[in-house]
Parts: structure tokens; C-alpha cells; sequence
């Protein structure tokens, strides 16, 4: 399966562009990794994957469907959406059920799977039964992952999922993503953590002021030099004393 | 949202309201509807009785259209069921008797008076202008505190709620498919978005109080009180208590 | 002016808990110099930087502490009974919490810390201003603070408390939203500010806390199992390791103690000064 966006422009009624031209594709099996300052546009862009928003110019498709012509519901049995802000999406009152809404919602045959295998790989079994709102931040971020997860859907896009994070769950999240990559489901994330996700980046994008200044490969954006710079962004320190060290 | 200076003295803005409730009581519906004209011009006219936001200033033009309809409703039932002196206008075998008439236009000028100058005063008023200012005059700095915490969470629920409805409609939820599904959603959402706001407005108490929010430094900002304000509010307060004894004398007398 | 931060023999324990939330702390940190707070979730960073604050005793008063704390001059035993706003500021973990929604403008909001004090006139917005500059953020001025990115509230969040000029400044994982620009303006805003404010921060990994701190402490459920400085980590790193930030540093430091031996160290922490 396949998102295409072609040539997408959005603006909210009466303001300036918040996002201009951009083009880009995704199979699944990728991940493509979404970077950018903030205020760049790329909250807006995962909101214009699920059809919350409509682009004013230009079009994406999920697959065969275009989501200007398709609701979100609809839209949402193919793509997953994260926000940034948990206390924005969480409302269930024990973390299972919060999990379970999205499967039971879209008709899954398979819903207690889903939800069981999501919690497992979010780590979240033994909390199961707690009220989302008892648990560290951290793990209600986990939650709303878990919750996205559970859609059973090709593609998972998240909005900066390792905010907020420690250790423990940002290693949680590195091996979901391994292993559900292996499964075939691709990802769209934005996230300023390079560290954690370049090495399972298929492709990355470069977001500045609304348009795209770079697609490619990892490789080629830490060879590039000056595209990061740019955009206001840097690489991760781990990377820069690697260079400064002369270290392979 | 202008600056300090050009503001007017929240003390006086009572009082003015204070003055209007005292006329709506004491006085009689010419002076009340020639008092309604003047509220009307005071949001026009005096800065600081100007709307705070669009939403303020179309409530207030919503009150005008509503009120005028209201008045000829209260005017027209009191005087077809109050009979008494001359019969202004038949119609369809219906009269308006004139002393029902006047009674139903003394009613309805007492009450827009009263409610004008009630909405007039908290359309320009910034509401956390006005709790500020409680707490300036001894109202207890907790209870400030609570009015602050709740007024946040009552502005920020339609925004969280329609940013749920988003959420749960990406998960596949038909939320805002129909009235049926959305307000059923909004019963299953309202509970717990209550509770969990409960919950952060209990951090939300926490990082006022480590911000010095019920300290000592506390300070109003306003403290440019002009001279002429004050005198206003004084004139304002002695014509009210004024009227109140006329009338007073008024009704001994008679 | 920055005050010096002592904890001797520091024990807490929540009403209704089993087991202490900290054990038996003594930490120190001179005055006009950063404290790094390092390690997991529940470690008891959070609840030791509230109770230097004052927070803990007032909203837990029936909680069991031993030992003492000293700020500055002052001496607590076990720890103050009160909130010393300004003298110590703290600010929560949870920055869409910090910011009170009491004010329309990220300007107005930061001016609010100031009002509450007795500070604010006309001339001080330029203070602000310029604080905003130092995080990237003067941009923001104007607009509504509910409007904006977790990056951005973050740091609106930081500057409210950092108008106060603390003389301690007490804060919960101010790093958990930044990208690693945003983290390298906070840290030259935090090498700036050191000899006005005294700073403890907390972070559950090392990589910022190399770059800024004087003192670095690691807690591991209540205890503390090291203070020292960055060499000191580093020379140790191999005991820590759920302070690593990621795959990526462990490699290095394996790498790099392989080329470069005892010289690994000061080699590392030489590297990151030129970032």
C-alpha cells in the first residue's frame, strides 16, 4: 500500500500558507522520518494524512482513497494518528479500555488481539487495568502509541513520540518500530530524536517554513552538510563528536 | 487590550452599574428608557465599557435583538390582560388597554435596564480583571485561586472536548457524523475529561502558588487610580443613595 | 544572588508508603553552580527537587523526612516548611500545567510571575523580550500560550519562572520537549545565568548534563549512587548505564576508550565543549 501526496498546499481560512507544494511518498514496510523547527508545519501535515484537515491545494491518497473526498472515520482504518499532547486524546478510564476504542471502533474481527498484542508491545500489560491518568507521563505517552497501535492499520503516523520519554520507554518504542517494520506496517514520524530513529528511517524529510528542502536518505542528510543548519536544526551530539573525533 | 491608563476604574464601572440598578428600581420608564439609550452609548463611547472580544460585542447585539422583542411581548400580554383606562388599539377583536400597557413598559424597561447594564459591565470586563480585583478588595486570595482554576478549565473544554472528538474520529470513531453520535460522545467524553481536569487543575494550583500567585509581593497592577475615576464613582454612589431616600420619602409621604 | 544548595542525610517517605522515596541523600552544590539530577522514572529526582522547594511539605505535611537541608545561610531540618518564591523557584515537569491560561499572550503570561511580585512596570518588558530571545521564542510574544507546539510551551513554561531571577532554580526535566538547538540555546542560557541563580535540573539521561553541569548526581530507586563531575561519570559510565542516552553514545564510548585509552574521557568532554 501507498500514501502519495502530491503537490499539497494548506492554509487555514484567511491566513498565510502553513504548508506549501509538498510531495512525497510512502510504501508500506518504510519510515519516513518527518524533521523540521517548530512551527515548521508538521503537526498540520499528519493532520492532513488522516483527512482531519483538507488540503487547499493539491491532493494525498491512502492507498485508493483520496482524503478529500473520504471522512475521517473512514480514512482511519488504513492511517493511525498520534498527537503531541496525551491529556488531547486520552478519555477511557483504565488503559486497556483506552487501548481497546480504536480496534472495537473500526469493526475488528480481531479487536482483543489487537489490543492485547499493542499493550504487549507497549509494555503496558501490567498496568492494563490502571486509570490512564495514575500513571508517570511517560507511560500515558505510551498509551496513546499503544492505542494507535491496537487500529491494526498499514500505516502509524505519530507526532513527536519520544517527548517526554525516558530510557526505558524510548527503548520500548525503538523495538515496537523494529518489529512491526518487519511486519510490513510503515510509519510517518516527526520527531526531533534523530538519535533513536535515523537508523530505521527509510527516508527523511526536511521541513523549513512550510516547504520541503530535502527527501533522501540518512546518509546523504548527515553527508549534506548544510540542510540541517538550514532548516534551524543540527545533528545529534552522539554524531558531531563521532566527526569531531575523526571516528569511523 | 489597552494599555493600564486608558482603562476605567473597575470601582467606577460598579458603580455606574450599581447607579443603573438603583434607577431601574426607583425611577419611573422614561428616565429607565432614556437610560437604556445612554447604556447602549456607553459601549460605544467610553473605552472602558467597550466589548473585550467579537463574541462579547455579538452577545450584546444578540440582547439588544432579543430584548426588543421581548419588550413588545411583555408590553402586548400586560396590556391585553390588564384592563384600565383608554383602549389604544383593537385588533382582531383584541384590546391594549393603556394602564396594562404602561405597567408591562415599566416591567420590561426595569428589566433590560437591569440586565444591560449587568451584561454591559462583564462584556468589558476581562474576567480575570474582575477576580484580580476582588482579590484587591479582600475577597480570600484561595477562593480567587479556585474562580481562576475553573474559569480556565470552563475556556479551555470546548477546545478539548473538539480536539477528543479529532482524536477519536482518527481512531475510527464517526463522532461528528450526526447530532445523535456527537452528543453521545459528549456524555461518554464529560466525565472524565472533568475528572482529569480536576486532577491538573490541582498542578495547575501548585505552579501558581511556586509562581508567588497567593505571596506576599502581591500587587494590583492597575495602580494608576486617576482622581477624576474616584470622584466619578463617589458622584455615582451618593446620586444612587439619593434616589433610594426620594423614593423612600416618597413612599412615606404618600 | 545564587545561594549554595546542601542535602545531608536526606530520607523521605509518602504517607501510606512502604519503602522511602529517597534514602539517606547528601549532596552539594556551591553556590553559582548547575546540579545535574540523573536517572529513571520514579527515581526520586522529582521529590527531591520538591522538597528543597517547599512544595512537599505543604501539600504532604503527615510525610516522614529525616536529616537536613541548608540554602544559602538558611538551615532546615528536615526540609522548609514553606514556598521562598523568589528566592527559590520551581518549575513542574508538566509545562502545559506551568503556564497559568490566567493570561491571552505569551508576553502577558510572563509578566504575570512579575506582577505577583511587585515587579512589573513598563520598563520590564524589555527583560522579557530578551529573555524570550535567549530561547528562540521572541517570535512568540503575541501569541496565545494554548496555541502552541510542546517545544515552544516548554520553553514559555521555562522563561516563566526564569524572569524571577532566583536565586535557587529548581527544575523538573526542562528538556523533555526540546529539539537539540533549543537544548543548546538553554544550555548557554544556563552558563549565563549560573552566578545570579543557582540550578538543579533534572533529566533522565546524561548528554545535556555533559554539556552544563558542575555537579553530577545519579539516583536509582531513592539512592543515590553517585555524585561527582562529568569525568567522573564518564570514568564510570560502565555502572550506569540507564543514564545512556542511546545505542549510539554506547558505541562511542566504547569506541573511543578503545582508540584513545585514559585520554577517552577528557577526549570525549573536549569534543562536546566545540558543539
Amino acid at each position: 500500500m501507498r500514501i502519495e501526496s502530491k503537490n499539497v498546499s494548506f492554509s487555514y481560512p484567511g491566513g498565510p500558507d502553513v504548508l506549501r507544494d509538498l510531495s512525497f511518498a510512502i510504501e508500506s514496510g518504510e519510515f519516513l522520518l518527518l524533521v523540521g523547527q517548530n512551527g515548521a508545519g508538521k503537526s498540520t501535515l499528519l493532520k492532513l494524512l488522516n483527512g482531519l484537515l483538507k488540503p487547499t491545494h493539491g491532493s494525498i491518497s491512502i492507498g485508493e482513497l483520496d482524503t478529500r473526498h473520504h471522512a475521517t472515520p473512514l480514512l482511519a482504518g488504513h492511517i493511525s494518528v498520534t498527537f503531541q499532547n496525551p491529556a488531547d486524546q486520552i478519555f477511557a478510564s483504565t488503559v486497556r479500555e483506552e487501548v481497546a476504542f480504536s480496534p472495537t471502533n473500526l469493526r475488528r474481527a480481531n479487536a482483543r488481539e489487537l489490543t492485547e498484542k499493542a499493550l504487549a508491545l507497549c509494555n503496558l500489560q501490567s498496568v492494563a487495568s490502571h486509570h490512564p491518568y495514575d500513571l508517570p507521563q511517560a507511560q500515558r505517552k505510551l498509551v496513546t502509541v499503544a492505542g494507535a497501535l491496537a487500529a491494526g492499520t498499514t500505516f502509524l503516523a505519530f507526532d513527536e513520540p519520544t517527548a517526554g520519554l525516558s530510557q526505558i520507554e524510548r527503548s520500548v518504542l525503538d523495538q515496537m518500530v523494529t518489529h512491526l517494520l518487519n511486519e510490513g506496517r510503515g510509519f510517518i514520524v516527526v520527531s526531533h530524536d534523530l538519535e533513536l530513529f535515523f537508523r530505521h528511517a527509510t527516508r527523511v524529510a526536511v521541513l523549513s517554513r512550510g516547504g520541503l528542502t530535502f527527501t533522501g536518505k540518512t546518509r546523504e542528510l548527515i553527508e549534506s552538510g548544510t540542510v540541517l543548519e538550514e532548516a534551524g536544526l543540527r545533528l545529534p551530539t552522539s554524531f558531531q563528536i563521532k566527526r569531531r573525533l575523526k571516528l569511523p | 487590550m489597552a494599555p493600564p491608563d486608558m482603562r476605567l476604574d473597575l470601582k467606577s464601572k460598579l458603580a455606574s452599574v450599581f447607579f443603573l440598578w438603583v434607577c431601574a428600581f426607583t425611577l419611573d420608564w422614561p428616565v429607565n428608557a432614556t437610560l437604556i439609550l445612554l447604556a447602549i452609548l456607553l459601549r460605544y463611547v467610553v473605552p472602558g465599557f467597550r466589548p473585550t472580544s467579537q463574541r462579547a460585542a455579538r452577545s450584546i447585539v444578540a440582547f439588544m435583538s432579543y430584548s426588543t422583542l421581548i419588550v413588545l411581548i411583555v408590553v402586548s400580554l400586560n396590556a391585553v390582560l390588564l384592563p384600565g383606562g383608554d383602549v389604544l388599539l383593537i385588533v382582531g377583536g383584541i384590546g391594549f388597554h393603556e394602564s396594562g400597557a404602561l405597567f408591562g413598559l415599566r416591567t420590561a424597561c426595569r428589566l433590560v435596564l437591569l440586565s444591560l447594564s449587568v451584561l454591559l459591565f462583564f462584556a468589558s470586563t476581562p474576567i480575570r480583571e474582575f477576580i484580580r480585583f476582588l482579590q484587591g478588595t479582600g475577597f480570600p486570595p484561595q477562593l480567587g485561586l479556585v474562580l481562576l482554576l475553573t474559569l480556565h478549565f470552563l475556556e479551555q473544554l470546548p477546545d478539548r472536548i473538539n480536539q477528543i472528538f479529532a482524536a477519536q474520529e482518527a481512531r475510527g470513531s464517526p463522532v461528528r457524523a450526526n447530532v445523535v453520535s456527537r452528543a453521545r460522545a459528549f456524555v461518554s467524553i464529560l466525565f472524565p475529561l472533568v475528572l482529569s481536569s480536576i486532577s491538573e487543575s490541582i498542578d495547575r494550583g501548585q505552579a501558581l502558588e511556586l509562581r508567588g500567585f497567593l505571596g506576599q509581593g502581591q500587587m494590583p497592577v492597575f495602580e494608576n487610580r486617576r482622581s477624576d475615576t474616584s470622584l466619578l464613582t463617589m458622584s455615582l454612589i451618593l446620586l444612587s443613595i439619593a434616589l433610594i431616600i426620594l423614593r423612600i420619602l416618597n413612599w412615606l409621604i404618600a | 544572588m545564587a545561594h549554595r544548595v546542601i542535602l545531608e542525610s536526606f530520607s523521605y517517605q509518602y504517607p501510606g508508603q512502604v519503602t522511602p522515596a529517597l534514602a539517606d541523600i547528601s549532596l552539594a552544590v556551591p553556590k553559582g553552580q548547575c546540579c545535574a539530577l540523573l536517572g529513571p522514572t520514579s527515581a526520586g529526582k522529582t521529590t527531591l527537587l520538591q522538597s528543597i522547594s517547599g512544595i512537599l511539605h505543604k501539600h504532604h505535611a503527615s510525610g516522614f523526612a529525616s536529616g537536613k537541608i541548608v540554602i544559602g545561610d538558611e538551615s532546615y531540618a528536615p526540609l522548609p516548611e514553606e514556598i521562598q518564591f523568589p528566592k527559590i523557584a520551581y518549575a513542574l515537569q508538566d509545562p502545559y500545567v506551568q503556564i497559568s491560561g490566567v493570561r491571552e499572550t505569551v508576553l502577558d503570561e510572563i509578566r504575570f510571575t512579575l506582577e505577583n511580585l511587585g515587579r512589573w512596570d513598563s520598563s520590564t518588558d524589555d527583560s522579557i523580550l530578551s529573555l524570550l530571545r535567549h530561547l528562540g521564542i521572541d517570535h512568540l510574544a503575541e501569541r496565545k500560550p494554548t496555541t502552541l507546539s510542546g517545544g515552544e510551551t516548554q520553553r514559555v513554561a521555562l522563561a516563566t519562572i526564569l524572569i524571577a531571577e532566583p536565586d535557587v532554580l529548581l527544575l523538573d526535566e526542562p528538556l523533555t520537549a526540546l529539539d537539540y538547538v533549543a537544548q543548546d540555546r538553554l544550555s548557554d542560557l544556563f552558563k549565563g545565568i549560573k552566578e545570579r541563580s543557582t540550578i538543579l535540573f533534572t533529566d533522565t539521561h546524561m548528554e545535556f548534563a555533559l554539556a552544563v553541569a558542575d555537579v553530577i548526581v545519579v539516583l536509582e530507586k531513592g539512592r543515590m549512587v553517585f555524585s561527582g563531575d562529568r569525568k567522573g561519570l564518564l570514568d564510570h559510565i560502565d555502572s550506569f548505564e540507564s543514564i545512556l542516552p542511546s545505542h549510539q553514545w554506547k558505541e562511542l564510548i566504547r569506541t573511543v576508550k578503545v582508540s584513545q585509552g585514559p585520554e577517552a574521557t577528557e577526549a570525549i568532554l573536549k569534543a562536546m565543549e566545540t558543539i
